[in-house]
């Protein structure tokens, strides 16, 4: 593929997973849409991760680690890009 | 902590002062021209660069700030936590790697020649003195609560130390000064911060206390049961959450002293990887704040203690000097002073060179360097001044004014960065356009909210229930794409010249037209920002009554 586009493509795919794993992810998805949309949340956390309510485990981890090794990934790629080019 | 003077802390604190200072004196030696005193001779490796980022990103609003508003309202601060985390891989990905290949000093340097307009540029330096101000004088009124609050000392008394040590240490040493400053700041905030919530959670009954981020797991069903609300996430419409995402994505890339950070690295390689070392060492430093938070809560809920709610933004020293005693608190208190000290060097740094390069240079282009170096050395040392004096009159609430500061700028200056570095077809009639509403659009409501006292319902009904006023985002980001995108498509494109910097930023040695120049990127970023402010406008009746 052309590098211009590999860049392109990788970056949109990275972009989305951190909006994704940056809160997104937890707010729109975990919750479920019954808790936004319905006329009065009555929400209890039913499954737990390392002892945490779902949705804040995944808050906390996947908008930490989750997006530093996107990051680390992103960034290793595009070095690799970077190579090819020069 | 007293009402007497803090001995122990007084003593920690003077040593972070002191090595600041010293570090400040030993970088003049290292600096020469112009390059190596604004961007460090653009030659910073990313190992120190993420340490450097780490304490610019840490300011005292992790110390004082977040653990308060856990405590008020627990899942809404660790949101803007975590997409404020989640921000600098956005920050990587979209702009900094492509900044730093633009080989500009600063974002107003960025703005003024990928926007081929002086008018731009000189306009960008009105913006950044906004923005930096009110992140400025948020962080030296901390300076100032720490020596009231913690050390015994008026808080007059700790703004003016604090402003002047940075202030000495910035005109001296330069960026390399801060760069350095940085660094061992970062160091001290670690050990500052990790080491105390160890032993608090320690002494809680945590069992994961050895690594605080997920070292509370235990604690969670007896904290349910104490406080049920505790992981309550609904006091907000949706929109709070976009809203805080948008304003904590663009916002980064908006700030001119975060991207300054990245002129002052080798290439765009260090650019990357300083970012992602950075951003997993704020994770750990911001996961274990939200521990904090959990533990003061626990705390009060099981051991029957009673804090006065205007002393939650205290909870970290609270706990540290109840569960880990006075020297543990000393150290604490050194990590805040560092924490400030160096949010503070950033801002005074992109103030006096925007204002001696990016307004004076532009106006006065036929100065030497030599001249220039002399001029911004002075005009160093007069902005640092000026901020402390102005700092002697601060705003209420820290936190809330630098999110403030996120919006305005990822309106203002995060929109035109990221279409200047992804869109070729943008034209400085469209960023000035994209700039303007952007600022209008931010800068108003904070006037009228923050400085006249208005509710934040009084300008849009739909900024109702906590924290309302941050919706104000999900208007003023999407109003800034849509004005830059719109106006860009109606007006000449811009020269050949220009178009080649997009190549060129992304590391192409040739030029193609087409790259960077499609049609899917603008109509993408017009149908989102459309859908974001029609969303904002929704579920009024259901979300007024939660709100409230």
């Amino acid at each position: 593929m052309d590098g211009y586009k590999k860049e392109l493509w990788i970056t949109v795919v990275v972009f989305t997973l951190v909006v994704l794993t940056g809160g997104i992810l937890s707010v729109f998805f975990v919750l479920g849409k019954d808790a936004f949309f319905g006329p009065a949340p009555a929400f209890k956390p039913h499954t737990h991760v390392l002892g945490f309510p779902l949705h804040y485990f995944l808050l906390l981890v996947f908008s930490w680690i989750g997006v530093t090794v996107l990051g680390g990934v992103w960034s290793f790629v595009m070095d690799r890009i970077d190579k090819k080019e020069v | 902590m007293s009402e007497t003077v803090f001995v122990p802390g007084i003593i920690a604190s003077v040593v972070v002062l002191a090595v600041s200072i010293l570090i400040g004196f030993w970088a003049r030696k290292l600096t020469s021209n112009l390059a190596d005193y604004y961007v460090a001779g653009r030659s910073i490796g990313a190992v120190n660069n993420g340490f450097a980022m780490l304490s610019l990103s840490l300011s005292l609003t992790t110390f004082l700030g977040l653990t308060a508003l856990i405590i008020y309202g627990f899942y809404l601060a660790v949101a803007i936590y975590a997409s404020f985390t989640a921000a600098f891989i956005a920050m990587l990905v979209l702009a900094a790697p492509y900044l730093r290949r633009h080989r500009s000093f600063t974002t107003m340097n960025f703005i003024g020649d990928r926007f081929y307009s002086r008018n731009l540029r000189l306009l960008s330096v009105a913006i950044m003195l906004v923005v930096s101000v009110l992140y400025l004088v948020a962080n030296i009124k901390g300076v100032g609560i720490i020596f009231e609050m913690l050390l015994g000392l008026p808080e007059f008394w700790g703004i003016l130390i604090g402003g002047l040590v940075v202030t000495i240490y910035v005109t001296v040493g330069g960026m390399y000064g801060v760069t350095y400053n940085q660094t061992f700041q970062s160091f001290v905030m670690l050990f500052a911060i990790m080491l105390p919530v160890m032993i608090i959670l320690k002494a809680l009954g945590a069992d994961g206390w050895w690594f605080p981020p997920l070292g509370y797991g235990e604690m969670v069903p007896a904290m349910v049961q104490l406080t049920p609300h505790y992981f309550f996430p609904f006091i907000v419409h949706p929109v709070w959450y976009i809203s805080i995402f948008m304003g904590s994505f663009f916002g980064i890339i908006g700030l001119p002293h975060f991207v300054m950070r990245f002129f002052t690295v080798r290439d765009a390689k260090e650019a990357r990887w300083s970012t992602v070392i950075c951003t997993f060492l704020v994770g750990i430093i911001n996961a274990s704040v939200y521990a904090v938070g959990f533990a003061g809560v626990y705390y009060m809920a099981t051991q029957g203690v009673q804090v006065d709610p205007k002393h939650y933004d205290r909870f970290v020293f609270i706990l540290t000097e109840a569960l880990a005693g006075s020297t543990w608190l000393a150290i604490a208190v050194a990590g805040a002073v560092a924490a400030a000290l160096s949010t503070i060097a950033g801002l005074l740094m992109i103030m006096g060179a925007g204002l001696v390069h990016d307004f004076y240079g532009v106006l006065r282009p036929n100065t030497s360097p030599d001249k220039m170096l002399k001029l911004a050395t002075w005009v160093m040392f007069g902005v640092g001044i000026v901020s402390t004096l102005i700092s002697l009159r601060p705003p209420e609430f820290i936190l809330v004014t630098v999110m403030w500061a996120f919006g305005i700028a990822g309106a203002a200056f995060g929109v035109p960065i990221v279409l200047g570095i992804w869109w070729k077809r943008a034209t400085k009639e469209g960023a000035a356009a994209g700039m303007i509403v952007g600022f209008l659009t931010s800068f108003i409501p904070y006037i009228l909210i923050e400085m006249w006292g208005w509710e934040p319902t009084a300008i849009s009904r739909f900024l109702y229930g906590p924290l309302g006023w941050v919706k104000n985002m999900a208007y003023s980001i999407p109003l800034a794409f849509i004005a830059m995108v719109v106006v860009s498509w109606l007006t000449k494109a811009p020269p050949l010249e220009v178009r080649q910097q997009v190549d060129k930023m992304h590391g192409w040695a040739d030029y193609r037209e087409e790259r960077y120049n499609g049609k899917v990127l603008p109509v993408l970023v017009l149908a989102l920002s459309i859908l974001v402010i029609l969303f904002s406008f929704t579920l009024y009746d259901i979300f007024s009554k939660i709100g409230s």
